[in-house]
């Protein structure tokens, strides 16, 4: 059913996706839309079969979330471009999927929320992993000894 | 790259499984699916897990290793 965490979450989407396409990062606009997949992808089973709990769907989706993360860490490895980032958001979707276990075994309130939270966790390490690219072009950041380190791990 | 493809496949694997044995057409065509293979207590109430359960937890585990040697791969070329 349609609610106010699902307007939310498409807001955010929206606007984290609009200032990456003013960016030109289309390859993490993409990394972007594949961790909404497991929210919307709960959200349509549920109002095309009537699942309001469709943790197996969600455990699918996230898994598949998390080796697309993997592979694209790989192919930003490859190209010497870091590629820490998508293997926290690898782990974040491996979370995901445990908590879709235990619900799936035994169901908990707090799932919801957590599920959601998590989501915006993983918008926000994208969008921080791009400002932090943007400043680091634009020489934004106090220069400091760290800053090489910074710019690896990101 | 040997673990690559094996990543991908087994992931995919994973997925079709998933999505084959949740779909709710081929739960009436498949009455296994429904059968419960075991019976728990978690914090007093009594869990039943049935074939279908079973199927995706296990096919997750086996995605989950995948994933998880994509990682090792990722993290053991950083270190070099």
């Amino acid at each position: 059913m349609w609610g106010v965490e699902h307007v939310a979450m498409l807001a955010a989407f929206s606007l984290l996706a609009a200032w990456l396409a003013y960016n030109r990062r289309w390859e993490w606009l993409a990394v972007a839309a594949i961790s909404q997949a497991p929210f919307w992808g709960g959200y349509i089973a549920d109002a095309v079969a009537s699942d309001p709990s469709p943790a197996s769907i969600n455990i699918i989706l996230n898994i598949c979330a998390a080796g697309a993360f993997a592979t694209f860490a790989e192919w930003l490895q490859s190209q010497g471009r870091g590629g820490i980032v998508p293997i926290w958001l690898c782990v974040i979707f491996l979370i995901m999927a445990s908590l879709d276990v235990v619900f799936l075994l035994k169901q908990f309130p707090s799932y919801f929320v957590a599920q959601e939270l998590l989501h915006y966790v993983a918008l926000i390490t994208i969008g921080a992993r791009i400002y932090v690219r943007r400043s680091y072009y634009n020489r934004d950041l106090v220069h400091s000894s760290n800053t090489s380190k910074s710019e690896d791990l990101a | 790259m040997i673990g690559k493809p094996g990543a991908v496949g087994a992931i995919a694997t994973g997925t079709t499984a998933g999505v084959v044995v949740t779909t709710e057409a081929v739960q009436p065509a498949v009455p296994l699916l429904q059968y419960p293979l075991g019976y728990f207590e978690i914090s007093g109430t009594l869990v039943v897990l049935p074939v279908q359960n079973a199927v995706v937890l296990i096919t997750a585990v086996f995605s989950c290793m995948a994933v998880f040697m994509s990682i090792a791969g990722v993290m053991r070329r950083r270190k070099v």
